[in-house]
């Protein structure tokens, strides 16, 4: 009669695999990595990978789909549970990543890492889960004076102006995420409601620390 | 006897004679030209030596007598199209006049070298970014250089005393997130359809939005 296996065990050698793959990428990027040494990390069997994960791509999605799914809960919460309109739900979003980076900085720098290496699948994924974000600012266009000739581009490259702070600056470890939120405010009004508008956002208080 | 004349020497129909040194770096770009084209369409991790050689027409010695290998190939490849296209942008800036309008001018170039070599920016755009630490670290350097010629931008600024110290590294993401986005979407086609975007995007923080279609409508004139 064979065992049913325990979920609790399943689930916790899907966790070791997992963090032990996402330390791998960290260590040594996504291209090189094979299957043996991730389970050698997670000290888990190698024939035991197949039983989670289809493939090193597959491990990658999936790692990344918990990270996006946590990340959305905490930022379009925060979005959305803001007193005001799109320019203070921004800031509250803006806060709300601040503090995801913050307490989990190795699953930021996983979801980030990577990012044209890990396969089609795993692109797409992220490519869907950064247009919710482009989304959030693009709300901007429906704000009482901004230009109306503004396309969409023009919110993806916020986006671009954020993930740059992010790889460059928060990889050198120099300032709290949280300090560059102001900076990145000015970014994201800027465009919508004008320099002295955005120019408010330099000085607007930050949210007292939960 | 009287020289034969010119017309009359050996291979002088059709054919230049090539010195050694020239056909060594001849050589050399044909196995980068299939490089680029592996490694853009292929990806990095997929793109081997016998894919490059296959498509430069070439052989695996005369790949080996250039590049010790695959990274090395990709580096030269990387270095290769960002020098020529830094000495066509610079080709293409006016005389003199203002550093928006040089900045507008060489935004325009970019995004006319994207259009006529899609598979050379994907290369520079993308697979950079996939290719190995030291080609990360070329990325990084390319970027970095260009932080000098925005920050020339705040002379012209009405809000230079105002801007953020970070503006020049947001408004350079916000234009490499752009240009990868075109790239991976396949929308680079049209430069001059993309310029105002883009241009929002560069120049906008330092001149305002009013400013920046002015200096898009002075250059259409």
């Amino acid at each position: 009669m064979s065992a049913t296996p325990d979920p609790e065990a399943l689930r916790a050698e899907r966790e070791a695999l997992l963090a032990a793959f996402r330390e791998l990428v960290l260590a040594r990027g996504f291209d090189q990595l094979k299957v043996e040494e991730v389970c050698l990390r997670a000290e888990v069997g190698r024939e035991r990978f197949r039983e989670h994960f289809a493939s090193l791509e597959d491990c990658y999605l999936q790692g990344f789909e918990e990270t996006a799914r946590r990340f959305d809960a905490v930022v379009f919460g925060a979005y959305e549970s803001a007193t005001g309109g799109w320019r203070e739900g921004l800031r509250a979003a803006g806060y709300a990543a601040a503090g995801f980076i913050e307490a989990e900085p190795d699953a930021v720098r996983f979801a980030v890492t990577s990012m044209f290496a890990a396969g089609d699948r795993a692109q797409l994924a992220r490519e869907a889960q950064l247009q919710r974000i482009v989304d959030l600012i693009d709300a901007g266009r429906r704000q009482s004076g901004a230009p109306d000739w503004l396309p969409r581009a023009i919110a993806e490259g916020v986006l671009g102006s954020i993930y740059q702070v992010l790889v460059r600056e928060l990889g050198r470890g120099a300032r709290p995420a949280r300090d560059f939120v102001p900076e990145l405010m000015y970014v994201a009004v800027r465009p919508y409601l004008g320099h002295a508008a955005a120019l408010e956002e330099l000085s607007y208080p930050p949210p007292p620390r939960n | 006897m009287p020289p034969l004349p010119a017309s009359f020497a050996p291979n002088a129909v059709g054919r230049e004679r090539l010195s050694r040194e020239e056909m060594v770096e001849r050589q050399r770009d044909v196995i980068l030209d299939g490089a680029i084209a592996v490694f853009a369409r292929r990806g990095y991790k997929a793109g081997t030596v016998g894919n490059i050689v296959a498509a430069a027409k070439s052989s695996g010695g005369t790949f080996y007598s250039h590049f010790a290998n695959r990274e090395e190939c990709f580096l030269a490849a990387y270095e290769r199209t960002v020098r020529r296209a830094r000495e066509r942008i610079v080709m293409t800036l006016p005389r003199g006049g203002s550093q928006p309008a040089r900045i507008l001018a060489a935004l325009a170039a970019l995004l006319q070298l994207m259009a006529e070599d899609r598979l050379a920016a994907r290369l520079v755009l993308i697979e950079a970014q996939t290719a190995g630490e030291r080609a990360l670290a070329a990325w990084e350097a390319s970027l970095d250089g260009l932080v000098p010629e925005l920050r020339r931008l705040r002379r012209a600024s009405p809000f230079a005393a105002e801007l953020p110290e970070s503006v020049e590294i947001t408004t350079l993401g916000g234009a490499v997130w752009y240009l990868q986005q075109r790239v991976l979407h396949g929308e680079s086609g049209d430069p001059e359809a993309l310029l105002p975007e883009l241009a929002e995007i560069v120049l906008g923080p330092y001149l305002g939005p009013e400013e920046t279609v002015a200096l898009l409508a002075h250059r259409a004139t």
